[in-house]
């Protein structure tokens, strides 16, 4: 199960240090026990003090959010009063307190980890360490989809399968083969790269089978340089002549029958090779890779003192950045970029488009666990939504997709992407019951109302204080009033005053 | 008039907006929403928290085709700008930020490995300082003030920036090249 899938033993080794390394700290550095933030790391947000001075208030019945004491979710309360109750004492109260932040710092750091499993980039201390190199392949599994990347041992280093071409040997140094597909137009220069090509020039052969293909339609700008040209007429020749001679290949070399059955399925191999080189997998040592960057994010000299100061009163920000994942991931994958050749949207492919759903949710436990503010989550969203929804409006208005598609391919998205949460949590090949797909779209429109209630709250905020403010004007302006009087003197400090 | 519910609304978000408690934190704006008048008070907090929202927006809006491929990098110039630009800030972002940049390094590396050391030495360093000046402060009274501890909020939001800069010219860099660019002369300066 999960608990042994994500503490691998490194980890347990380094929360376990951790632990040691806090508890040591927190004894022996002042002469005395201090569990306790120092001024200097608090804010009125994480405050244990004020969440102890909140919870008495709560329990003598007084509303804690009269005065301007308490800032924090309202939820902690009974918490904190519970807390109180079971420890008895300002020192237990502080270990306690104490070891649930450490509880939370390494539930980021088991993110941390698993991000870098996952998620990184090509690690920045790979050519230190000199790695064992992994090679990945793409192996069609009779299905038209990119099945699995193979294990080191199963695929020699210098050779890929690829379904169209069949087996291809290259000859660089480095074994990282991807198919890409150019994340960008040419630009003014007239010439274009992808970064996975910036990145890895080994893949410059397989940059070069799909450029001329994504690129025939758009043209090759207003460049008036002639080595762009010359290069690109040079592609082009030798991937005519590269098709030409794969295919005969293609029917020794591969096992499997999809080819044979037309060119409707070469076509969705090619746009599942495509989806797959978006999120490349991340290459070489990424345990080592995971270990050093949560060591870097335990260890650090400012992190081993504030760590305290986490506060646990963000549960409700897993849903907002979920539901970022949701409009991100879902149309940009199944809308903009993939069509099949009769101009439909191809979805049929899920293990491909829960990947980056997987980067985004992943990135937002972090985000959860460092507690970003409530007021931010609620700029982010509206935005990520909009953006999101736009393209399925340009589409239909284009006459594309009919309004019936829009909304049958939104309900689709809606229902593609528990499943991808779940898989987030460790197992990919996992998918969600029907039952749950709907609860799931509960939450994520819970989460837009709170969004926009939350905005409607902001812009009320606003507008008390544009009120105030146009009060304040219109007085000095009529009256000649004395601007510079007190502001309790004017009675105008009343609107600012409840609100606070 | 109000409700117990409208308080409780109230003070959970308007002391993100309005910027209102003047605890010394990491940040820049306590120090200046200590320091000023009541008249520009209010003047000074729209235009600081717009600054938030119009940079957000412009960094997802030029982003917005490629929200799924460089999504954690995305993430992390979100995180970045936020951190930067919170009322309420701590240390734990500035790190955890970092550590997420670890794992996309890939998109900064051929652009600025020298100049990305060299911040986070700096970074480092003012990190030590700033405990010491902490302690000197605590425990040595009337040898420092709290001065201290804004200038090392500001250094710290300095070198953020810095390292910040570089992070976006990194994706900058994958959407053009210069003119005379050719990947043959990349490939051989990497190995």
């Amino acid at each position: 199960m999960w608990p042994q899938e994500w503490l691998t033993p490194e980890l347990r080794f380094i929360l376990g240090l951790n632990l040691i390394v806090r508890l040591t700290l927190a004894f022996f550095v002042d002469g005395k026990p201090s569990f306790l933030p120092e001024i200097q790391f608090v804010t009125p947000f994480t405050s244990l003090t004020r969440a102890i001075e909140g919870s008495f208030l709560f329990e003598k019945g007084v509303s804690p959010y009269l005065g301007q004491v308490y800032h924090q979710q309202p939820w902690l309360l009974p918490f904190i009063t519970w807390l109180t109750r079971v420890c008895q004492s300002e020192q237990a109260m502080q270990i306690a307190w104490f070891l649930i932040c450490i509880a939370f710092e390494s539930m980021g750091a088991v993110a941390l980890y698993t991000i870098t499993q996952y998620y990184s980039v090509n690690p920045p201390f790979l050519p230190v360490l000199e790695v064992e190199k992994r090679t990945t392949s793409i192996v069609s599994n009779g299905t038209g989809t990119p099945a699995s990347i193979a294990a080191p041992s199963d695929v020699s280093a210098e050779e890929i399968v690829t379904p169209i071409r069949g087996s291809i040997k290259l000859t660089s140094t480095d074994n990282i083969i991807q198919p890409t597909r150019p994340l960008v137009k040419p630009n003014r220069f007239g010439r274009y790269t992808t970064f996975l090509e910036k990145i890895n020039p080994s893949m410059k052969a397989l940059c070069k089978e799909f450029d001329g293909d994504s690129f025939d339609d758009e043209g090759q700008g207003k460049g008036s340089q002639t080595e762009a040209k010359v290069e690109n007429s040079e592609t082009k020749e030798e991937r005519k002549r590269s098709l030409a001679d794969d295919k005969g290949k293609t029917t020794t070399t591969l096992s499997s029958s999809s080819l044979s059955e037309g060119p409707k399925n070469e076509i969705t191999m090619l746009v599942s090779k495509l989806r797959w080189s978006l999120v490349p997998p991340p290459q070489g040592d990424t345990q080592t890779a995971g270990v050093i960057v949560v060591l870097f994010y335990l260890f650090h000299p400012f992190v081993i003192v504030s760590t305290l100061y986490q506060t646990i009163s963000s549960i409700v920000y897993p849903l907002l950045f979920i539901a970022i994942a949701y409009a991100a991931t879902a149309h940009d994958y199944l809308y903009d970029e993939n069509m099949t050749a009769d101009g439909q949207p191809q979805i049929e492919h899920l293990e491909d488009v829960q990947r980056p759903g997987h980067a985004i949710i992943a990135g937002a436990l972090m985000a959860i666990v460092s507690q970003l503010d409530l007021f931010l989550a609620l700029l982010v969203i509206p935005v990520a939504l909009l953006v999101s929804c736009k393209r399925n409006v340009h589409r239909a208005r284009w006459g594309k997709m009919s309004a019936d598609d829009l909304s049958s391919s939104l309900s689709r998205s809606f229902e593609k992407g528990p499943s991808g949460l779940v898989s987030a949590f460790g197992n990919t090949e996992l998918s969600l019951p029907l039952e749950w797909h709907m609860p799931l779209f509960r939450a994520f429109a819970g989460s837009f109302l709170i969004t926009t209630s939350g905005l409607l709250i902001i812009s009320y905020i606003l507008c008390d204080f544009s009120w105030s403010y146009l009060q304040h004007t219109f007085i000095s302006m009529l009256s000649k009033y004395d601007v510079d009087m007190p502001a309790s003197e004017r009675g105008l400090d009343k609107n600012v005053s409840s609100m606070f | 008039m109000f409700s117990t519910s409208h308080h409780l609304l109230l003070n959970i978000v308007s002391p993100t907006v309005g910027i209102l408690e003047g605890i010394p934190n990491v940040g820049l704006f306590w120090y200046l929403f200590n320091q000023i008048f009541d008249r520009f008070r209010l003047f000074f907090v729209y235009a600081i928290q717009s600054q938030l929202v119009v940079y957000l927006a412009i960094v997802l809006l030029r982003t917005r085709k490629h929200l799924t491929s460089l999504a954690l990098y995305n993430v992390v110039i979100v995180y970045a700008i936020i951190t930067v630009l919170k009322p309420y800030p701590e240390h734990y972002h500035i790190t955890s930020m970092f550590a997420l940049l670890l794992t996309q390094m890939a998109f900064i590396k051929p652009r600025s490995p020298t100049r990305l050391v060299i911040y986070t030495l700096v970074y480092l360093l003012v990190t030590v300082l700033s405990l010491v000046m902490h302690r000197v402060w605590t425990f040595t009274l009337g040898n420092s003030n709290v001065n201290f501890i804004f200038v090392q909020g500001v250094a710290q939001t300095f070198v953020l920036l810095l390292i910040l800069i570089d992070v976006m010219n990194a994706v900058r860099s994958l959407f053009t090249l210069p003119p005379n660019a050719s990947l043959s002369a990349y490939a051989r300066t990497k190995e």
